[in-house]
């Protein structure tokens, strides 16, 4: 039997992101999917969002030491 | 993910040990468990569900309370735990996975959930797993949500139809767990999780640019709007909150009412048969007075046919002295003539003088009709009584009641019939109905439609709220655009978190329902290739699914196939899960409870064919009606990696034998 | 004309035991009332040409008169046209035609509820024969 949940789930989501957010890099995008991926069954949101938050901060850092 | 073993102590009818084993040659991957209804099968696929999840299913997916899985004879004997364990492998590793359920101490016998402590245990390649992560670690390899996928309940088939009905409630939900097989909850909860996160930037935001002169207002406004939202999102909470009470509710009170349709119904036949009886109570009471008035008069019926006779006796013999009375005139008159003729010489009638050669012939006319005269018995009084009596009986004859009465006897019999018909069935109602509260089955009807209204009315506002949230979010919008009137602005860290939010929610929400296409795709072909295999119409094209996972057959020429057999059901609910097991989740076991109940012989060869490629492990639980000996059996033999008997010992006992 | 004659009887009466089965019949309530059955007795007799006996002692006392069981003399009527009562004036002869029909009726309604439809056939039937 194949496992075709990941590959499915994450194609749709960089098909998405390519049209809706074409200047977030891919990495985040894969980054983020892969945390929701981990805890999609969990019963608690926290972990979960204090990791997005973390990632989402870090690319901001990035972006704003870029600019500068 | 493979499992080892099962081991049960003292779990349902399986008092002390009993131990499943599972086949692991994957060439030979399928344990089949024969057992007759109500020896242990469910309690099998119970066993393991509890083992990972801490319930059991009873009938139509009740949970059974926990006091009530261990062994009633164990219990009474002095045993006071019960115990699952499974072992199996996943990802890898080895796991040990025990859940033990213990009577508290001073409980003799538990009678609730709460007499009872429970503890669970997970070694994963022989080092303890702490408490807290066990849930988390099981849902790596058997998700709860997507466990009906593979802990299969062949009696839940029927769900399966419902699918098929637009906007069935049964029919969303098993929607929602589907798109859980298909890792759907991992976009929607990031779309969930990142939009909190974007709350707390636009919170930021609105801080920020409250403290830039020009933009005080801008931000203020934004602020409200913020807050507004988070009290609709609030309301939202309590309202869906409500709104699955109530569901719950009236769900319950329509199972109970379901269960007492009968009672219902037979009350009101109940009501409508003592109506009936009064009705025909008085119609017979009516019927009786009726009737005794027409016994005082019926005597002259039983004079009338004599008199009638007698009348008719009398008709003649008057008709016979009336026609003697005629005959003497007539004879009187020619006597008369003929004396006249005699007398005068000439004919009284016409004239002419008598010849004296005549006269002798009219002298013996004369004797002759003297004769006849005198041999002439008329007794006119005779008459005149004859007549007397024939007026009397026409005034006594013609009154009689006989038919009538006849008909009312007729009447009654028919109502004494149909009264003693309908006590038969109100006495059987009656009897039927002893130990029922009716008057209770009137309130419940009564508070299901109160809780209906109710969940209407919830709805409304809960679309209320959705809509205002979403005015909400677009006000919020603007009014961020609003705040970003330059650059120094949008380079603000609130603004950009906004930025990288908004558009990363954008993503999430776009990729469910790309997602949701694809995969819609994915379980219509592999449920096709599924159906195909499975089904006898080798000339069906497939099957097509509709946005809800509910499938429809194509015949030959790609036309739905409208009617569908129970079979045929069957077979595109198993299609359905094959399809799911394809497109869904980590490759596992499937383990189906009498799943074949409704299909034919040829059906159940094709499935049974079919199955074991479906699955990592194929665990089927049957009764001897299902799959038929040799005869099905052969079509698996060469997978079979085990077979077990579940053989009663008593009732509350079962034992599994290995064959 | 009158059916009457001053040598008929005044009052109608029955033996004392075919009394009590009179008033049986009406306490089971084969008849409204007592009459109904005294006539329908009458009647009965008549139906079947039936030459009765006398009636037995000891008598009760005159239970009717005359207009109470005939007041339009159709029974008396009936016996005149129908029966050779051998001189014997009709009300007597209907007293003893009484005193067998309701002894007859008797016996019909030891079988249940009096068949009437059964009787008024039977009737239909004699009446051809006599």
């Amino acid at each position: 039997m194949i496992d075709t949940t990941k590959d499915m789930a994450l194609e749709a989501l960089l098909d998405a992101a390519r049209e809706e957010a074409p200047d977030l890099p891919t990495e985040l995008i894969k980054a983020i999917y892969q945390i929701e991926k981990t805890h999609q069954f969990s019963h608690e949101d926290k972990t979960a969002i204090d990791a997005l938050q973390k990632l989402i901060d870090e690319e901001l850092s990035n972006f704003q030491r870029g600019a500068q | 993910m493979k499992l080892k073993r099962l081991s049960m102590h003292n779990f349902m009818p399986y008092k002390g040990d009993a131990v499943l084993e599972f086949p692991q040659d994957e060439s030979r991957n399928t344990l089949i468990v024969f057992g007759d209804n109500m020896r242990g099968k469910t309690s099998l696929l119970n066993a393991i569900r509890w083992t990972f999840y801490g319930y059991a299913y009873g009938r139509h997916l009740r949970k059974i309370s926990l006091h009530l899985l261990l062994n009633r004879e164990a219990v009474n004997e002095g045993a006071r735990k019960m115990e699952t364990r499974i072992e199996f492998e996943a990802n890898g590793s080895q796991y040990d996975l025990r859940r033990v359920a213990t009577m508290k101490n001073l409980v003799a016998k538990p009678e609730r959930p709460e007499d009872i402590q429970v503890d669970i245990h997970m070694k994963k390649d022989g080092a303890a797993i702490p408490g807290n992560e066990i849930d988390d670690e099981i849902n790596q390899f058997a998700p709860e949500q997507v466990s009906r996928f593979f802990l299969f309940d062949g009696e839940l088939l029927q769900e399966y139809e419902e699918l098929l009905i637009e906007g069935s409630e049964h029919g969303k939900e098993i929607k929602k767990e589907i798109e859980k097989v298909l890792g759907v909850p991992a976009l929607t909860n990031g779309g969930l999780h990142i939009k909190t996160i974007l709350k707390q930037a636009q919170n930021q935001q609105s801080t920020e640019a409250s403290k830039i002169k020009g933009l005080e207002a801008t931000a203020e406004r934004h602020q409200r709007w913020l807050t507004k939202r988070e009290s609709f999102e609030n309301d939202l909470v309590k309202l869906r909150s409500l709104l699955d009470d109530a569901r719950n509710s009236r769900l319950a009170l329509d199972d109970e009412l379901e269960k007492v349709e009968k009672i219902y119904s037979q009350k009101s036949k109940l009501d409508s048969c003592r109506s009936r009886c009064r009705e025909i109570e008085a119609e017979i009471k009516q019927k009786t007075s009726e009737r005794q008035q027409l016994v005082g008069q019926v005597w002259r019926d039983l004079l009338e046919p004599r008199l009638i006779a007698k009348q008719e006796s009398l008709f003649q013999e008057q008709q016979r002295l009336m026609d003697l009375n005629r005959e003497r005139n007539r004879i009187q008159l020619r006597t008369e003539q003929a004396r006249q003729y005699l007398t005068n010489q000439v004919c009284p009638t016409c004239g002419q003088s008598l010849e004296a050669g005549k006269r002798e012939a009219k002298e013996m006319e004369l004797e002759q009709l003297r004769l006849q005269l005198l041999g002439l018995d008329v007794d006119d009084s005779r008459l005149t009584d004859i007549t007397v009596q024939i007026k009397a009986l026409s005034k006594v004859i013609g009154h009689g009641v006989g038919e009538t009465l006849s008909v009312v006897d007729k009447d009654l019999a028919r109502l004494e019939h149909d009264l003693t018909k309908i006590e038969n069935q109100t006495e059987e109602l009656e009897k039927e109905l002893i130990g029922s509260d009716t008057d209770a089955i009137m309130k419940m009807r009564s508070r299901r439609d109160v809780v209906f209204k109710e969940e209407a009315r919830l709805n409304l506002e809960v679309e209320d709220r959705k809509n205002k949230i979403d005015e909400a979010d677009r006000e919020i919008r603007i009014l961020s655009q609003q705040m970003q009137p330059d650059d120094s602005h949008r380079n603000a860290r609130g603004t950009q978190m906004v930025g990288i939010c908004e558009k990363l929610h954008a993503s999430f929400l776009r990729g469910i329902e790309r997602l949701s296409e694809a995969s819609l795709q994915t379980v219509e072909s592999h449920a096709s290739k599924a159906f195909k295999a499975m089904s006898t119409q080798t000339a069906y094209q497939g099957l097509r699914i509709n946005e809800n996972y509910g499938l429809t057959i194509l015949d030959q020429n790609g036309h739905e196939v409208l009617l569908r057999s129970a079979g045929a059901e069957q077979i595109v609910a198993l299609s359905l899960i094959a399809g799911l097991s394809h497109a869904g989740r980590p490759a596992g076991p499937v383990v189906m409870d009498t799943p074949f109940g409704r299909l034919d012989t040829k059906h159940r060869k094709n499935i049974l064919g079919y199955l074991p490629n479906s699955a990592s492990q194929l665990i089927l639980f049957v009764h001897d009606g299902e799959i038929r000996g040799s005869d099905d059996l052969n079509v698996l033999a060469h997978r079979i990696g085990g077979q077990y008997e579940i053989k009663e010992i008593s009732p509350t006992h079962s034992v599994l034998e290995r064959r | 004309m009158s059916m009457y004659t001053s040598e008929d009887l005044n009052k109608f009466s029955l033996s004392e035991r075919v009394h009590a089965k009179l008033k049986r019949l009406q306490e089971e309530e084969h008849f409204p009332e007592m009459r109904d059955a005294y006539r329908f007795g009458i009647a009965l007799g008549l139906s079947r040409g039936i030459v009765p006996p006398e009636i037995g002692s000891p008598k009760s006392a005159g239970i009717y008169s005359i207009s109470q069981i005939d007041p339009d003399q159709s029974i008396a009527l009936a016996i005149n046209l129908l029966m050779d009562t051998e001189n014997l004036p009709p009300y007597r002869w209907a007293e003893r035609l009484a005193e067998w029909g309701i002894e007859e009726l008797s016996r019909e309604s030891e079988k249940g509820q009096i068949d009437f439809s059964k009787l008024l056939a039977e009737a239909k039937e004699n009446a051809k024969d006599i």
